[in-house]
């Protein structure tokens, strides 16, 4: 990576860590909940930005993370943070069973799939199945965790046990950068066929991207059930998937500062402008279509050609 | 030896027979040609031949194995790379990028060292990269490393094509019309660059509607008409067949003696 793009992420995390200093308690939780969403948007990106996947049904998995490690702590009394492998590896599962036959749909056809799998799911939750959901109010009365004798009681700790997650992640999506995988995932999404016949199995790499995407996005679920103890089926319906959606489009394809901006922009700045009411959500799809319009590529899109200084000509 | 054999090779697109029983074979080391006039069925062979399309009927023999119906990954693995008549890069990305996507299944790299690095994956990395410059310098490409591909002209662009097939260490090169839009200029480079894979005990095959690098460079060609095998042969023995003459080069022939007839 190059020491200006470090220098930009150590900035970035630095001001989210003095953050809690200079906000009251609605802000930090606009903070978590940032950091909760930037995670769901890395995640929605890898399916979307760097495979090229039209996934439409992101907040599904979001919401599987939410709903299982829920259940799991308020049912069967399970510490929440001992959900999170758990959640893994079912939403893994589950978007693997629900790809593998719509993976090779164009494009718009797997939006519509994944629309599809977004609204039976809502319909599940809010039904109350095997009375584990809680129907329309949700599920209340999560336990925050505790690790090694510390609590998780405070707002504060939450937010940092947040924060230290998408440190995680942002790790993990810089070595997807730098390696093999990453980069097949590029390689398909820019030309399918081409990527076949240099040898690529593309059919794998989808699966991988989408399961890969999933797990990550239950993760951030699992959080944001421990942000508010409390969790109801709206937070994860189609309008937050097309949020997700377009954090990535309008914040820029598989370019990480893109999508952290995107968040920002898509849900941090409606909350500043709060006060100006129904009219904030004019400004904001305003901001969308020119956006769209001005930079169709994102407002900063991915920077390709970025190589090993060893393989540059030396002069 | 039999490197790659086909037989009986027949693709229909509804009605259409586009490749009509057609059998070859190519023997290692040879520079293969297949030629034959617009809409003969010659990519359709070759993207019978790499998976893209299933044929009707027919094999594909890839050194003694039934390769029929394999999918294009597979057959790429196992050593079979193509190029396309109309290039076909991942234009967004740079040169030597466009090339390590042929280190991509080489690479030993698993699932897991897309999140996390090991000392084992950065040295396959750092393999893998030093192979890229290694044929970047081969192609004389060096100097475009970091250029994306989009910016390049047509004869470049063609290069790394070629590049990046050979990045998957292939050892039968398929190549599609390699001089399409190329100048008399990139043309003659790219003569010299196919015998220089050859030199380096690659295996080609190629279409082509540039006669002279088709005489010049093919050891064997067979000639396809309508999706039929009308003759097969050194370039001498195409060249005088008159069935040839008469589906292909005649028209050339015909319309010059017109030519000085009016003259």
């Amino acid at each position: 990576m190059r020491k200006s793009a470090i220098y930009k992420y150590l900035v970035f995390l630095g001001i989210l860590l003095i953050y809690p200093l200079f906000s009251n308690s609605s802000w930090l939780a606009i903070g978590t909940t940032f950091i909760i969403y930037s995670i769901v948007a890395l995640s929605q990106d890898i399916v979307l930005g760097k495979a090229g996947m039209f996934d439409m049904g992101h907040a599904m998995f979001f919401g599987i993370g939410a709903y299982i490690s829920a259940i799991m702590n308020t049912v069967f009394n399970i510490p929440i943070l001992w959900a999170i492998p758990v959640v893994v590896l079912i939403s893994a599962i589950i978007s693997v069973l629900m790809a593998m036959p719509t993976i090779h749909l164009r494009g718009d056809y797997l939006l519509v799939v994944t629309i599809g799998f977004n609204i039976i799911f809502q319909q599940v939750i809010k039904n109350n199945v095997f009375g584990l959901t809680g129907g329309p109010n949700g599920i209340f009365g999560i336990e925050r965790p505790s690790l090694f004798g510390f609590e998780f009681s405070s707002d504060l700790s939450v937010y940092y046990l947040a924060f230290f997650v998408l440190i995680l992640i942002l790790i993990m999506i810089k070595n997807l950068e730098t390696s093999a995988v990453g980069r097949a995932f590029h390689y398909l999404r820019l030309d399918n066929l081409a990527a076949q016949c240099v040898g690529i199995n593309t059919r794998f790499y989808r699966l991988f991207a989408f399961a890969l995407g999933a797990s990550i996005a239950s993760i951030a679920g699992v959080l944001f059930a421990i942000q508010y103890t409390v969790i109801s089926p709206e937070s994860f319906n189609l309008m937050q998937s097309i949020l997700f959606f377009t954090i990535v489009i309008v914040g820029g394809m598989s370019s990480i500062p893109g999508v952290l901006l995107g968040t920002f922009l898509m849900f941090v700045l409606p909350e500043i402008f709060r006060d100006f009411n129904t009219y904030r959500y004019l400004v904001f799809g305003v901001m969308m279509i020119l956006t769209m319009i001005l930079r169709p590529r994102g407002i900063i899109p991915k920077k390709f050609g970025i190589i090993p200084k060893y393989l540059l000509k030396d002069k | 030896m039999e490197l790659l054999k086909i037989e009986n090779l027949t693709k229909i697109f509804g009605g259409l027979v586009a490749v009509d029983h057609l059998s070859f074979s190519v023997k290692k080391g040879q520079i293969y040609g297949i030629i034959g006039p617009n809409g003969a069925g010659k990519t359709t062979v070759f993207n019978c031949l790499t998976g893209i399309y299933k044929p009707e009927e027919g094999t594909v023999i890839w050194k003694g194995k039934d390769i029929t119906n394999y999918p294009p990954d597979k057959i790429a693995n196992l050593g079979i790379v193509r190029t396309f008549q109309t290039i076909r890069l991942f234009s967004d990305m740079c040169v030597a990028e466009n090339i390590m996507s042929g280190r991509n299944q080489i690479s030993k790299q698993h699932w897991y060292h897309g999140l996390i690095h090991t000392p084992f994956s950065k040295r396959d990395e750092k393999k893998n990269w030093l192979k890229v410059k290694e044929i970047m310098e081969l192609m004389n490409l060096q100097d475009y490393a970091t250029e994306l591909t989009k910016n390049l002209p047509y004869g470049h662009q063609r290069r790394v094509e070629i590049a990046r097939a050979l990045a998957t260490e292939p050892e039968l090169i398929v190549l599609d019309e390699p001089a399409a839009g190329l100048n008399g200029h990139e043309t003659l480079d790219l003569t010299n660059l196919i015998f220089k894979l050859r030199d380096m005990g690659f295996t080609i095959l190629l279409i082509e509607h540039d006669m002279n690098l088709v005489m010049n460079v093919t050891d064997y060609i067979t000639v396809v008409n309508f999706g039929e095998k009308i003759c097969e042969g050194t370039p001498e023995i195409v060249q005088n067949d008159p069935a040839v003459i008469e589906a292909y080069l005649g028209k050339e022939d015909a319309d010059d003696e017109g030519d000085e007839d009016e003259n």
